[in-house]
């Protein structure tokens, strides 16, 4: 477990709607985090075979994203997503747990830019591919 | 298909609120549909659950691109029965690009979807979010999926 910057492990069990996910911390450090998202029948998307939904890896990427710029930037500056693109490169395997691991790859005094992939066993075999752009306040 | 039930009041123009209990995921966020002339919205309820934010309340993004994609599929689903396609397989996402214009407040949220082009294996669908005035948008997508082999 790394903890450079700020305590996200702290931060991500005051966010109502990772706790209604399930999503957990795992570890971060300098410009990236990584976040799991446990599997659990309340957040399955395709009944006929347990597929969890889109909707909630989407969920955990915007959020691993977010919390990767603030460890790019070393602080809890507010930030808001202003987009955010995910491809499903293939559906996630019923029973395991997705993991979100983000990388923050430039920072300007007010544009934050972020890639991300959705995982299983490793990186290197994603389930769904992610790019977005945060605004950071006060910037 | 899944849902089958839900798009006939769409299609018979019925004004009514449908539940979509048959997917657990849809039960959490607690998405309703909603039917009216002949259109589908999607209604997120605010409760606490949606905060990503605590201080102040403001929804999780997160909330939004799921609403956003789920107002989407469904409608992709109703283009294939417009079409008489209902032996297509569920669309499946392929991917999707969000724009947040604003911050989603501690109010209901609401989407609606329009499909752009219902090709033989590719939906091309854009979907808009609002909260208490239809203009006032909070998030747009873009997104495609897969409708057939």
């Amino acid at each position: 477990m790394t903890s450079a910057g700020p305590p996200i492990e702290k931060v991500v069990k005051f966010i109502p709607h990772l706790k209604a996910l399930g999503i957990r911390h795992v570890e971060h450090g300098k410009g990236y985090a990584v976040l799991e998202l446990p599997y659990a029948d309340h957040i399955i998307g395709f009944p006929q075979t347990g597929v969890v939904a889109g909707g909630a890896i989407f969920t955990l990427m915007d959020n691993t994203c977010g919390m990767a710029v603030w460890t790019a930037i070393e602080g809890f500056v507010p930030t808001a997503t202003l987009d955010l693109r995910i491809d499903y490169l293939k559906p996630a395997t019923p029973g395991l747990s997705v993991f979100g691991r983000a990388e923050c790859f430039k920072v300007t005094r007010k544009i934050a830019f972020v890639r991300g992939v959705a995982y299983h066993d490793s990186p290197e075999a994603p389930i769904a591919h992610t790019m977005g752009t945060f605004m950071l306040a006060g910037g | 298909m899944l849902f089958e039930p839900l798009f006939a009041p769409i299609l018979a123009g019925e004004t009514r609120e449908m539940s979509l209990d048959a997917v657990p995921y849809f039960v959490t966020m607690g998405f309703i549909a909603q039917a009216q002339g002949g259109q589908l919205t999607v209604k997120m309820p605010f409760k606490q659950d949606l905060i990503g934010a605590p201080v102040p309340p403001r929804l999780h993004g997160g909330t939004l691109g799921a609403l956003l994609e789920t107002a989407g599929t469904l409608e992709a689903m109703l283009g294939l029965i417009r079409a008489g396609r209902t032996d297509a397989p569920l669309p499946k996402p392929i991917g999707l690009t969000v724009d947040f214009v604003r911050e989603g407040r501690s109010h209901d949220t609401y989407a609606a979807a329009t499909v752009t082009k219902l090709g033989k294996r590719i939906a091309n669908v854009t979907a808009q979010a609002w909260q208490q005035d239809r203009d006032t948008l909070v998030a747009s997508a873009v997104l495609h999926l897969l409708v057939g082999e």
